[in-house]
């Protein structure tokens, strides 16, 4: 996999001291570069909160480490949803009984059923939707076990799951079952001076745009989907790739 | 947008999904959301025991869940179940079908941005259809749905695919997966022929 480049406009301007409180947005080229600083990279978002003008050589050091830290961290990540997925393969290919299920049918029918718009429901697809309700709650906790890993801790909370979901752009859908306050304790391992408000959640976890810089491999692609941790409004280019290929696949059932 | 743009204008809880939406609608449609949501747990929810075996499955031995993280997988495991079932039904409908089947299921998954999903399901629902053939099989669901005539992909064939078509063929494989027809590759996938069985 390709190593991710690091965004430095931010840092050259700081610290050559051109610009105390440089504009939100960065400049693609960076105007002095310190030679222990590779030169700009792909992207002008500025990964962290704006900082002081005059930023030491300390400084820097620290913030190259927590960059590698956390590139090292969403691969890692990543291998592990892929690992997933090719052990649902697996599984799925191996099922020889079809009447044990993790989740009782009667419960999985009467949920479809909650939504006053679903009548009749063939007898096939209840099995179907435990399976698919067993995946996801496996990705879903695998997601957020990583959370827990990130903090250090040795136990799964409930702000774990707020965090699997709000990086998870397909879990968008959960938002507002998950109480505001769990958002706010999404913390990364690296110290933040506090949270922005609610309303611009994009701008909440300005960390996050770091992993799109990976180009996963063609191989690699189908499992790397959901190995990129985003904020749920953040356009991901690949699903504005994906619209194409669903807008066919529309106006073929139309046919 | 074109994805988000469909699921609004389908779904009867706009508020939710327009993210665009102004604070106060949204804290509006989030607690309407949320008695709905206490209702109805009380009334279709999922085992708990089951939910936290699942879970273990995931992480470590000795790692310990809060029951909170419990309650909230539930209620979003319950959700889940409920999205997808209305996004079926909605596709079904426009087929001018009323009965759900595990193909609304997949092109479900696909439209809301599960692909990851789509290919186990799809060979899920060939094995289990395989199975349903015999003679223990599921007389229901039999005399409902005949099964295709055509076999399903082995694994080897499985694998190769994997390794060697590119992303939308992945895709494109899955699909094939669900209808039970081989082909070469590219665009070989119909869901017409499910449909007039």
């Amino acid at each position: 996999m390709e190593p991710s480049s690091q965004p430095q406009p931010a840092m050259g301007v700081a610290a050559g001291g051109s610009q105390v409180y440089p504009a939100s947005a960065y400049p693609p080229a960076a105007t002095v570069a310190p030679p222990a600083v590779a030169s700009a990279g792909l992207q002008s978002v500025q990964p962290f909160p704006a900082n002081p003008a005059h930023m030491s050589a300390q400084h820097q050091i620290v913030y190259q480490q927590a960059q590698q830290f956390h590139q090292q961290l969403q691969q890692q990540q990543q291998q592990q949803l892929q690992q997933f997925w090719v052990e649902r393969m697996t599984e799925i290919e191996a099922t020889a009984d079809f009447r044990n299920h993790n989740l009782p049918l009667a419960r999985i029918k009467k949920i479809m059923k909650a939504d006053e718009d679903v009548r009749m429901i063939s007898a096939e697809a209840p099995v179907v939707f435990a399976k698919a309700c067993e995946i996801f709650i496996l990705e879903l906790t695998l997601r957020s076990w990583m959370h827990t890993e990130e903090n250090k801790r040795r136990t799964l909370q409930k702000n774990d799951i707020a965090a699997a979901i709000t990086r998870t752009d397909i879990y968008d859908f959960l938002v507002d079952i998950v109480p505001r306050d769990e958002m706010k304790d999404d913390g990364i391992g690296l110290p933040r001076p506090g949270l922005p408000p609610m309303g611009a959640p994009a701008d909440a976890y300005p960390y996050y745009y770091m992993p799109q810089q990976q180009v996963p491999g063609p191989g690699m692609v189908y499992g790397a989907q959901q190995g990129h941790p985003v904020t749920y409004l953040w356009q991901d280019p690949q699903e504005q790739q994906e619209q194409a290929p669903e807008e066919q696949q529309s106006l073929h059932e139309r046919d | 947008m074109g994805r988000k743009a469909k699921r609004c204008a389908g779904k009867k809880d706009d508020g939710r999904e327009e993210k665009v939406a102004a604070a106060p609608a949204a804290e509006g449609a989030s607690s309407s959301s949320s008695d709905g949501e206490g209702a109805g747990t009380a009334a279709t929810g999922l085992p708990m025991a089951n939910l936290v075996r699942l879970m273990r499955q995931v992480i470590p031995k000795g790692v310990k869940i809060s029951s909170r993280a419990k309650d909230l997988t539930h209620d979003c495991a319950v959700e889940f179940v409920g999205f997808l079932a209305g996004e079926a039904s909605e596709l079904a409908r426009a087929q001018h079908r009323r009965t759900i089947s595990p193909e609304d299921f997949t092109r479900s998954l696909q439209a809301l941005g599960f692909d990851d999903y789509v290919r186990p399901m799809s060979t899920y629902i060939s094995r289990y259809r395989e199975q349903a053939t015999s003679p223990a099989g599921y007389s229901g669901g039999f005399a409902r749905r005949p099964p295709p005539r055509a076999t399903a992909a082995p694994c080897v064939s499985d694998e190769e695919t994997r390794s060697r078509v590119p992303p939308h063929g992945e895709h494109g494989d899955g699909w094939r997966t669900s209808v039970n027809t081989p082909a070469p590759g590219g665009h070989g996938y119909d869901y017409t022929s499910p449909d007039n069985m």
